[in-house]
This record gives structure tokens, C-alpha cells and sequence, in this order.
């Protein structure tokens, strides 16, 4: 099975990394919290995953502290659209019938 | 490790996580009703503050009453809302394209409101129909956004003031002022918040 999809991008083609860009390319930002909510994450999880996106350069985390709290906010760059795009693009070729 | 997804796996996940990023407009009412609060009694307050002054003959002092009047409330409404924006910042937070959009429609239509008063004191007339014009754009195009016709409906309404408003004298367009909010931005504002889900943009 592997193979057989192995032009897919492999940091997007991984549940938890296609729900954090698929959120962040429909939205202006999001903070840990809310991406935590929307894709039922662990915090830990959800932590590494978002290291290996900034890693690659596809997303942009800024974080600081409103008060006493911790704030991670994440965007999207322009690389991780591209990404995305040629993403969809890809998994669409599966998708049509053969 | 993961398991491998399949390309109907992604897509589901992709459209999953795409629209349960839209945003409830329930927050929204919070604005609706403190600035229509604020600017409904701040159009009062004024009104009664010209017409004691004109009963007491105080007509030098109209314009830097009338001023400060609308000052103090404005400015209990900023602070208000910003102990509301620093409260609601340590929830979880996402900001949307549209939040981003109609933060911009509103920030220009306060600094045009603000052109607006500067140079009708300098052609010595009342602001009230041009504010009620902007605030008529900006509320319609914040509703179109939204897809929310109350408020739509509010934006017309707003027009429509602003048309009234220059026919009148000066004291009775605070009245029409003062009704326009009640109907464009409280009706829709408590429609927002009496309903169940609040509706999803």
C-alpha cells in the first residue's frame, strides 16, 4: 500500500499534519488550543507534529504569553499552500476513476 | 508510527478539518449590542444635554458638551471591549479570513467616522447623516460576509436614517440616530443571542 502513494508529500501525508494545514489553510491563525480541540489531539502529539511542519518550513509558530498564559499561534506559510495545493492535487489523481 | 492513509482517508480529513474551521457568529453579538448600547444613550444623553442647554441660554457651550458627551461614552465602550478582547484571548482563539476582513471594514469606517465629525464642524453642520452612511457600509458589507440578513436589513435601515437625519434639525436627528441603532445593531444582536446554535459562518 505504501508504494503505491509514494509521491505524496510524506509531511502532509500523515493524519494529524493533513488536519493541523487543512485548519490552517482555511483560517488567518489558530492557536494550540483551538487545533488541539478541532483535530482531538494529545498535547504531546499535537507538539511534535507542529515542530516537524515548522521544521519543513510549512507552517510559522509564533509563541508568546498573554499574562500568565502560554500562547503558540500557528500560521500557514506560503510554501505550506503550495504544499497543500500540490497535495490535493495529487491525492485527487487517485481519486478519479481509472 | 502512523498507518498509511488512503487518498479517500485524506480527503476526509481534509474536508473534516476545513469545516469545522468555521467560526460562530455568536461572538459577534457581543459588538452589536455594547457599541449600540453605547451610541443609543450616548445620542440620548446628548440630546437632553442641547435642550437643557438651550433651556438655560448656554448656547456657547453645546458643541464642547455635546463633544465630551459622546467622548465619555465612546470611551467606556473601548474599554469595555477591550477587557472583553483580554479575557477572550485566553480561551482557545482562531482568527478567520472573514474575522481579519471585517476587522479592516471596521477600523476604516471608525477613522472615516472620525473625517466625518472633524470636517462637519468645520462646515458647521451635524455629523449624524454621514456617520449613519458609514456605519450603513460597513454594517452591510459585514453582514453580507456573515450571510446574516438582520443585520443586512440593519445597513438599510442605517441608510435610510441617514436620509431622514439630513432633512431634520439638528436635536431630532440625535432621536433618529437613536432609533437606527436600536433597530440595525440591538435587533440583530439579541437575534444572535436568543437563538439556540447562534449560527455557523
Amino acid at each position: 500500500m505504501a508504494v503505491m502513494y509514494k509521491d505524496l508529500d510524506p509531511i502532509l501525508h500523515s493524519q494529524l499534519r493533513l488536519a493541523i494545514v487543512s485548519i490552517l489553510v482555511s483560517v488567518e491563525k489558530a492557536d494550540f488550543a483551538y487545533l488541539k480541540k478541532e483535530t482531538g489531539a494529545t498535547s504531546g502529539n499535537l507538539s511534535v507534529q507542529i515542530t516537524r511542519l515548522k521544521e519543513a518550513g510549512y507552517i510559522h509558530v509564533k509563541k508568546k504569553f498573554k499574562g500568565n498564559f502560554p500562547q503558540t499561534t500557528c500560521t500557514i506559510t506560503t510554501l505550506g499552500e503550495e504544499k497543500f495545493a500540490a497535495y490535493v492535487e495529487a491525492i485527487s489523481g487517485y481519486l478519479k476513476p481509472r | 508510527m502512523e498507518k498509511t492513509l488512503t487518498p479517500e482517508e485524506s480527503l476526509r480529513i481534509i474536508q473534516k478539518s476545513i469545516s469545522t474551521s468555521r467560526k460562530n457568529i455568536r461572538e459577534g453579538s457581543f459588538y452589536y449590542l455594547l457599541w449600540g448600547w453605547a451610541l443609543i444613550l450616548a445620542a440620548l444623553a446628548n440630546y437632553f444635554l442641547i435642550r437643557h442647554l438651550v433651556r438655560m441660554e448656554r448656547y456657547d457651550d453645546i458643541m464642547l458638551l455635546s463633544l465630551l458627551a459622546w467622548g465619555a461614552f465612546i470611551i467606556a465602550a473601548m474599554i469595555i471591549q477591550f477587557v472583553y478582547q483580554s479575557r477572550a484571548s485566553k480561551r482557545e482563539k482562531v482568527v478567520t479570513h472573514l474575522d481579519r476582513y471585517i476587522q479592516i471594514i471596521w477600523i476604516t469606517a471608525g477613522l472615516l467616522m472620525v473625517l466625518m465629525i472633524f470636517l462637519s464642524l468645520k462646515v458647521q453642520a451635524y455629523p449624524t447623516a454621514f456617520i449613519l452612511g458609514v456605519t450603513a457600509m460597513a454594517t452591510a458589507v459585514s453582514g453580507l460576509m456573515i450571510r446574516f440578513r438582520p443585520l443586512v436589513i440593519g445597513a438599510v435601515i442605517f441608510l435610510a436614517a441617514a436620509v431622514i437625519a439630513s432633512y431634520l434639525k439638528g436635536t431630532d436627528q440625535l432621536l433618529v440616530f437613536a432609533v437606527a441603532m436600536a433597530l440595525g445593531y440591538l435587533i440583530p444582536g439579541y437575534i444572535i443571542r436568543t437563538s439556540k446554535n447562534g449560527g455557523d459562518v
